[in-house]
C-alpha cells in the first residue's frame, strides 16, 4: 500500500470512528438538552411575568425586522404573548442589547391592559463580575418592576444607574427604550 | 507499579502542569472564581485527559508520524464535545457557569502537550498515570486558588457563607488580577519549598 493511502485511511478511519461515537452520545442527551433549555425560558418568562400562566411565541414574521431600530446593538431576538387563562394581557420580549463585555440578553415584560412594564430580567451577560454583573442583583431589577411605560427612562433621572458600572447599566436602559419604540411601531400600525 | 507512582507523582509536584510547566493558564485564570466551577473544571479535564491518553497510546503503534497531529485534535475533541454535551444535558447550570471553558479544553496546552510528549511515545500504564497526574496537579492548582478567589472576593466556599455579613467583598479577587497574583504567590512558594528540599 503506498504510504499516501495508508495516512489519508488511517485519519479517516480515526474521524469516522469518533463521528460515530459523538453521534450516539448527541442521541443520548440531546432530549435532556432541549428539555433544559425549553424549561429555562419557561421558568424565566414565569419570573418576568408572574400572572400570567401561559405563553405562545410569535411567529417572526408577524412583526417587522427591527434593523433600523436607532440604539446600536439592539436587537429584538423573539417575543412571546402573556396570557392569563384566555385573556391577553401583555407581551414579553427577548432583546439583546450591547453591554460592556459583550451582548446582553434580557426578558422585558410589558403589560398591555395597564401599560406598564411588569419586570425586566438578565439572562445572559458578559460583564465585569463584581461591577457590571450588578445588572442580575435584584435591587437594579425592581427598578423597572410595575413602571408605568410613560416614564422617561432616562439613567439618572428615573433609573439609579449601578456604581462603576455605567455602560452596563445604559445597555439595559437602551434594550427598555428599543422595546418601547417597538411598541410604539406596532401601536402605529 | 513503581513506575506507575512515580509517573502519577511527577504530574502532581515534579511536573505539575501549571505551576512548573506554565501550561494551560488560561483556563485556570478565567474558571477559578468559585470553588464548584474548580472542580468541575478539573473533573472535566481529568476525564479528558485520561480518555485520549489511552486511546492515543493504544493507537501509537497504528498512527502516521505525518498526521498524528490531527489525529490527537480529533480525539480530543471528541471526549471534550461528549463532556460538554453531557453536561449540558445533566449539569445545566454548571454548564452555564462554566460557558466557552469546556469546549476550549480542545486546546487547552496541557492535554495536546501531554498527547504528544508521554502518550504516543510510552505504554498504556504509564500513558494513564501521566494523565492522572497531570489532571490531579491540574485540578488541586485551581482549586487552590479557588477557595482563595472565592473566600474573599465572595465570603464563602462552594456557595456556602463563611465570612460575617460586614465583610466588604475584594472585588479585585474575582478579577483577573486576583488570579495572576495567587497564581505567581503559588509559583514562588513551591520554588521556595523545592530548592529548600533539595539542598
Amino acid at each position: 500500500m503506498k504510504p499516501q493511502l495508508k495516512i489519508s485511511l488511517t485519519l479517516a478511519i480515526v474521524c469516522a470512528i469518533a463521528a460515530a461515537s459523538l453521534a450516539a452520545v448527541n442521541q443520548v442527551t440531546q432530549k435532556a438538552i432541549a428539555i433544559n433549555s425549553l424549561k429555562e425560558l419557561e421558568d424565566s418568562l414565569k419570573i418576568v411575568y408572574p400572572i400570567a400562566d401561559r405563553f405562545e411565541l410569535e411567529e417572526a414574521s408577524d412583526r417587522e425586522v427591527s434593523s433600523e431600530t436607532e440604539n446600536q446593538g439592539f436587537t429584538i431576538i423573539d417575543q412571546y404573548q402573556a396570557y392569563r387563562g384566555d385573556q391577553k394581557i401583555g407581551k414579553v420580549y427577548r432583546v439583546g442589547s450591547k453591554g460592556y463585555g459583550g451582548q446582553i440578553v434580557l426578558l422585558i415584560a410589558i403589560s398591555t391592559q395597564t401599560n406598564t412594564m411588569v419586570g425586566m430580567r438578565v439572562l445572559e451577560h458578559q460583564e465585569t463580575p463584581g461591577l457590571g454583573s450588578e445588572i442580575t442583583s435584584s435591587h437594579f431589577q425592581e427598578q423597572f418592576q410595575n413602571k408605568p411605560l410613560t416614564d422617561s427612562f432616562e439613567l439618572n433621572r428615573d433609573i439609579q444607574a449601578l456604581s462603576g458600572a455605567t455602560i452596563s447599566s445604559r445597555a439595559v436602559i437602551q434594550a427598555c427604550q428599543g422595546v418601547l419604540t417597538e411598541l410604539g411601531k406596532e401601536a402605529d400600525q | 507499579m513503581k513506575q506507575f507512582w512515580f509517573y502519577f507523582k511527577n504530574g502532581i509536584i515534579g511536573e505539575n502542569p501549571v505551576l512548573r510547566l506554565m501550561i494551560g493558564l488560561c483556563s485556570v485564570l478565567a474558571v477559578s472564581v468559585k470553588v464548584e466551577n474548580c472542580l468541575a473544571m478539573g473533573a472535566a479535564v481529568i476525564f479528558v485527559l485520561t480518555c485520549s491518553s489511552i486511546v492515543i497510546s493504544l493507537l501509537r503503534k497504528g498512527i502516521p508520524d505525518q498526521v498524528r497531529i490531527p489525529i490527537f485534535i480529533v480525539v480530543i475533541s471528541t471526549f471534550t464535545t461528549i463532556v460538554d454535551l453531557v453536561m449540558k444535558a445533566y449539569l445545566p447550570s454548571l454548564s452555564k457557569a462554566m460557558g466557552v471553558f469546556i469546549p476550549l479544553i480542545v486546546v487547552n496546552c496541557i492535554i495536546m502537550a501531554r498527547a504528544e510528549a508521554f502518550a504516543s511515545r510510552k505504554p498504556l500504564l504509564p500513558s494513564i498515570a501521566d494523565a492522572l497526574g497531570m489532571g490531579i496537579g491540574y485540578t488541586l492548582v485551581i482549586t487552590a486558588i479557588g477557595v482563595v478567589r472565592e473566600l474573599f472576593g465572595y465570603g464563602s466556599i462552594l456557595s456556602i457563607p463563611l465570612l460575617p455579613e460586614t465583610y466588604q467583598n475584594m472585588m479585585f479577587m474575582i478579577l483577573p488580577p486576583g488570579a495572576f497574583l495567587l497564581i505567581g504567590i503559588y509559583i514562588g512558594v513551591l520554588n521556595h519549598v523545592s530548592r529548600r528540599t533539595n539542598k
